[in-house]
Order: C-alpha cells, then structure tokens, then sequence
C-alpha cells in the first residue's frame, strides 16, 4: 500500500469516526441499514462464510465505509462494487456499516 | 432518491402514531394473508422478507414443484462444470421460518373476491396476491414446435428435466453430429444465457466431441448482452466449432420449420440443417396465471415501478420474468431485487413496518469457458426502471481477472440461493 493511500485511509477512517459517535446511538439509522443490507445479501452471504465472495459481516465501521469509498474514488475497481458504491451516499454507507459491524464474524479456523 | 437520517426519524415517529397507520394495519393483527404463486427468485424471495420483517403475517408460497432447479448455472451443467444436483433447492429453510409452502399449480385468479384457486381443488384467500410465475412459452412462434416435441427436441429453458434430456442428448450423440440452437426472438428470459449456452456446448465439443459443430439460428440481428466478450469467445477459443447465424437484410434466421422426425431444421432464408441435436428455444410470454389474474397487457405484464405492483389489477404485485421492467434484464437477480422491494411494501401496508424508498440492482454472470467468466450490472432507478452507473466485462481482459470473475460468481451462486430460499450455508 502507497503511502499517499495509507494517508487516504486514515483520513477516512478519522473522519468516519468523527461523524459516527450520533449514528451510533441512531436506532433509525441502524434499520436503515439492516434494510439496506437486503442488496448485499444477493451475493454476501449473511452467515459471514466465504464461498467466492469476500464476507462482510463483522467488519469496523470505519473500515467498512473507507473501502465503499475507495470504490466511489476508484483506489478500489471491483465494477460490481463501483456500480454499488456509487449509488449510495454517506449516510447510506454509514446506516450498511452500522449493521455489517454488528453482526458477529464466524469463528476462524 | 435517498433517505436521510432526520426524514427516516419522522418517517419511524409517522409508523409509531396509532392516527396514521395505514388503514390495512387494523385487520393485520389477525395475520393478514399474503399469497405468493411462484417459488423462484422472485416469489421465494418475497415470502422470506414477508415473513423475516413481519411473522405474524399468514404467508403461503405456491409453487407447482416439491423442489426448485435455478435455470441460472444450468447452462454450468451442459457444460459440465456443475452437477445437476447442485442446482436443485428445497424450500426446508422458508417452511422452518412458518411460511406454508403448498406444492399445487395456481390454476386461477378470482381479484374480485381476493381468491386464488389451486389445482388441488383448494381456494386460498389473500388481502396481497403476488405473481413471480416465471415464463411460459409460445410453442407455435417455431413451426412444428410443442410441449410433446421439446421431449426430444429440449428447450432447457425452465431448468428441471429439460436440462437433463438436452445433457443427455449431448452426452450421447456421436463425434461429428451437428448440435443446433434455436435463439429466440426478445424479449426473453436471461438475455446472455443463449450466448453463454452456447459456449458451455461448444467447450463440450471442443473437449470431448471435437469433430462436432454447433450451428445457431437466431431471428435478431445481434448479440444482445455482452456482444463483445461474446463474439471474442466464439471467434476465438470456440472458432471451427460455432456457426452463429445472425439475421440481416438478406437472411432471415427464422425457423419456418422443424420436424422431430427427421430432425430437420429449416430458415426463412432456406437455410437447412440436419441436428443430432436441437435445442429450440421458442418465444417466451408471462407464465400462465398473470393472463388468468387478467395482470398482462399482451404477453407480458405492466407494473409500477415503484413497487411492481400490477397497473391492471388491484392488491397484486407482478414481479420477475413476467413483468414489464423497463431496462431491468428477466433474471434471477433482477427478480431478488424487485421482491425485496415488493416485500417491504406489503410489510409497510400489512403490517404497520417503516416503508422505505424503493432500490433495484442486477449483476449477470456468464462463463465462457474453464475459469473465465465475465460479468454486466447496474442499478435501476425507481421512477422509470432506467440503468445507472452500469458495466459490462470488456474484451481482452487478462485470464487473472476472468478466473476472480469466475469465483465471483460462485460466491454470488452461493449467495443468491442462500438469500431466496433461506437456506444456511
């Protein structure tokens, strides 16, 4: 990873973490989010497993809405993702990680 | 249309005030009844969010088989990549989750008295009919064609038997036969499933036939997805083997005649072919039970693209491969995404939950052969059912990203059958 992306990312991860602290206590923005994760889960398999697809589940907020948006800026290139990325804006992002975080990862081998 | 946070606060304090709930919510609390006639993507799908986002609801899913075969994946089976049994899906999951599943054909729509009647003989009420009946086909659109020829003569367009009979025909005819495809005319089901289709045979051929050929007949003028990645698979890894017969201002490819006698399979431009093998795909038409509800205007049905429901009749929603979706491609995918819609807004209406502003997404997968795969997607807009920010996979894409494309769609097989039939891993 280039440095210039590193800073990218902790730029990113701080000011998602600045805007957070409301959304977290958000129970409206929490169901949003859990409605909106009905798109992912037609690929994302809700059980966190991995069968071609990365897993999402369990995943920080601030790790979840950095990666959205290096597919919004295009550090990221998945055209699927892109196309997904694209169509949502930073609440909607920030309402999907709130979710994605709260559910528990599977248990690794 | 998004929805911001303080719009979805007003909108969660609006549900909350016994004044305005919807008027439909009263008789609710008794379990209002939803009735699903269609156990695919589309219909599976909306009995699992029905029933997830409100339980006391009475959901019944009606589908004529005990078990459901994707027709997505299955040209992976003629191919020989995926078994058959791989493809089949029990609803297990959706009836541990309290929804009725009643095998039986929904054989009529009473919309004045809110009845669907079952070829069981049995009548199910409902306050919300959905209809994800899939396609039926217009047999005589191919001269000579009909339910009783397919049997030897396979469209393999509604995954099940007819996949097997055509896997088996190609598995036993001899080295140097001629397998012909019928293409049908659009609008149909899986827009690049002929074209994937034909690269799952011809890499049969290539592998284990090598002296055959398979010739295509098709009554459009062009490749109508992915024509590029396409084309740069049937003039390259599959150049020799595939005969793809496009129309033009010259030469019609339309199939005036077959006879499953003799197997002979003729064109308008008098082209004549003996097959060893035939798959007829004939015209495709919404399944029989949107024309019985009175749902169609033509062969297919209007809907409003907010929320599918049907522009024709009252309390029913139209969804998947029988409805009319703008750009929305007739795929599993598509019919996932318009049942997650068409969920939410029962559940709004029945069952007092927050209603949110309505979101469509399709992604297709298509293999072209032993890891390479390549991919078209896009999101729709709710207003008109037009595309943005879409993609499709380009020619000359290294075989890195072709085999991530590849494993991609097995993750999104996984997925998308885990997610409609609620099935766990």
């Amino acid at each position: 990873m280039s440095r210039s992306r590193i800073v990218v990312l902790i730029t990113s991860a701080v000011a998602v973490i600045l805007s957070a602290p409301s959304a977290r206590s958000d129970p409206g923005l929490m169901a949003l989010g859990e409605h909106l994760a009905q798109e992912c889960t037609s690929c994302h398999r809700k059980d966190g497993s991995e069968k071609g697809i990365p897993p999402i589940v369990g995943w920080k907020v601030p790790e979840f809405v950095t990666t959205m948006r290096f597919y919004k800026t295009g550090e990221r290139t998945n055209p699927a993702m892109v196309s997904v990325a694209k169509s949502l804006d930073d609440d909607q992002l920030t309402a999907l990680a709130m979710y994605w975080g709260s559910l528990k990862r599977p248990g690794r081998k | 249309m998004t929805i911001n946070r303080r719009q979805f606060a007003k909108l969660l304090g609006a549900a909350g005030a016994a004044g305005t709930l919807p008027t439909t919510f009263a008789y609710a609390q008794g379990g209002a009844k939803v009735v699903i006639v269609g156990g695919g993507p589309g219909g599976a799908t909306v009995a699992h969010y029905v029933k997830k986002a409100a339980p006391a609801l009475d959901v019944t899913l009606v589908e004529a088989s005990a078990q459901y075969t994707t027709c997505f994946f299955s040209n992976l089976y003629l191919g020989g990549f995926r078994t058959f049994e791989s493809l089949v899906h029990t609803y297990d999951g959706l009836r541990s989750m309290g929804i009725k599943v009643v095998t039986a054909m929904a054989t009529d729509v009473d919309a004045a008295k809110r009845e669907v009647k079952l070829s069981t003989g049995a009548s199910l009420a409902y306050d919300r009919l959905v209809l994800s009946p899939g396609i039926d086909f217009i047999w005589e659109s191919v001269p000579g064609y009909s339910e009783e020829v397919a049997k030897t003569m396979p469209h393999a367009y509604k995954a099940g038997e007819q996949t097997r009979i055509l896997r088996s025909r190609l598995d036993a005819m001899e080295d140097g036969g001629v397998v012909v495809m019928v293409a049908p005319p659009t609008p149909y089901r899986c827009p690049p499933g002929p074209y994937e289709r034909m690269c799952m045979i011809a890499h049969h051929l290539k592998t284990k036939k090598p002296k055959s050929k398979l010739v295509v007949l098709d009554p459009k003028r062009e490749i109508i997805s992915k024509g590029p990645v396409f084309n740069e698979a049937f003039n390259g890894m599959y150049k020799g083997i595939i005969e793809n017969n496009l129309s033009n201002d010259i030469d019609s490819y339309v199939v005036t005649r077959i006879d499953p006698k003799t197997m002979e399979i003729e064109t308008k431009a008098g082209k004549k072919v003996k097959a060893a093998v035939a798959n007829i795909i004939p015209a495709m038409k919404a399944g029989q039970i949107a024309f019985k509800a009175g749902a169609t205007e033509g062969n297919w049905c209007p809907v409003n693209p907010g929320d599918f429901s049907s522009k024709k009749v009252a309390n029913v929603f139209v969804l998947g491969d029988a409805s009319v979706a703008g750009a929305m491609p007739k795929s599993g995918f598509s019919a996932n995404s318009q049942a997650k819609v068409v969920a939410n807004v029962i559940v709004a209406d029945l069952a007092g939950k927050p209603k949110f502003p309505a979101r469509y997404r399709n992604t297709c997968w298509s293999m072209l052969g032993p890891d390479n795969s390549v991919k078209v997607g896009a999101n729709y807009k709710p207003e008109d059912l037009s595309a943005f920010e879409g993609f499709v996979s380009k020619p000359g894409e290294d075989a890195q990203l072709r085999k991530q494309t590849f494993e991609e769609s097995l993750g999104w097989y996984s997925g998308i059958v885990s997610d409609t039939f609620a099935k766990s891993a």
